[in-house]
């Protein structure tokens, strides 16, 4: 009874703080942290570790250079011109593609087109002319030869893979 | 249970308001970099606290999705709580940049950064 009379005197304000502290508190401990700790619960150790390496392995900064070459030539043709989106953002769109690209030695048309196909959120799509310009300037930097897809370079795509 | 005495109201108000306005998508893509982030940097109330710190820069800055964390997630390494753990930190970038492209997520923030 004492409670409820002390809380009908508190201003209005002071009960707007008191909700906003306790939605904060609720929304960091028991959604964000909460969750975030689920979902390694729900992993081993071993699995957590692997998933780690995983998404460690993924980066740019592991490409050798053969790859990168290959990727971003193609992506500057595309992106033409160039403001239209970050180029690194079309090289991570191309990585993200990349076990499937090792796995069928993919062609550079048939990637580009790929890339086309793939709907970034927030983003603008490549267009046909884009596409066409991609596969200009690979032909340009002779990267449509047959020869430059040689068994060291997918043998290289699969080491990082 | 970790206490946010150290967030200020506004910055409190703004974040429950931009999370309400988030898609579930962004908010799985969220959580699961918070999860990752916690894996790598350690997930004690220093590491805890860490993450909020990334949440108030974003929050200051005015972003619309807090699923560009591991964008902003960057600026923490300056932070006086990181500094004993800098190693784990950098790792934690490694990964967090190996999930955003894995899913196909921006490499710019959604808002140029200013902080």
């Amino acid at each position: 009874m004492a409670e409820k009379s002390a809380a009908m005197k508190k201003k209005p304000e002071e009960i707007a703080t008191a909700q906003i502290e306790e939605k904060f508190a609720s929304l960091m401990n028991k959604e964000i942290f909460h969750k975030a700790m689920d979902w390694r619960r729900g992993l081993t150790d071993k699995q957590v570790a692997a998933k780690l390496v995983e998404y460690e392995n993924i980066s740019l900064e592991k490409l050798p250079g053969d790859w990168r070459r290959f990727l971003a030539g193609v992506i500057e043709g595309a992106t033409t011109p160039r403001h239209v989106m970050p180029l690194d953002d079309y090289v991570k769109m191309a990585m993200a593609k990349r076990p499937q690209l090792v796995k069928e030695k993919m062609d550079v048309e048939s990637l580009v087109r790929q890339m086309v196909a793939t709907k970034v959120p927030g983003m603008p799509q490549l267009t046909e002319g884009a596409v066409k310009a991609a596969l200009d300037l690979a032909a340009m930097m002779e990267m449509r030869k047959p020869e430059k897809f040689d068994d060291k370079f997918w043998a290289e795509g699969k080491a990082v893979v | 249970m970790v206490e946010f005495e150290y967030v200020d109201l506004d910055t409190k108000r703004k974040i429950l308001d931009t999370w309400g306005k988030m898609s579930e998508s962004d908010k799985t893509h969220f959580i699961n970099q918070v999860a990752l982030s916690l894996s790598v940097w350690g997930d004690d109330v220093r590491g805890k606290r860490l993450v909020v710190e990334v949440l108030k820069m974003m929050s200051n800055n005015g972003t619309k999705t807090l699923a560009d964390f591991g964008i902003y997630a960057k600026q923490v390494e300056k932070n006086r709580l990181a500094r004993d753990r800098l190693k784990k930190m950098s790792r934690a970038m490694l990964v967090l940049d190996g999930y955003r492209i894995k899913h196909g997520l921006s490499s710019v923030a959604h808002k140029d950064i200013g902080v």
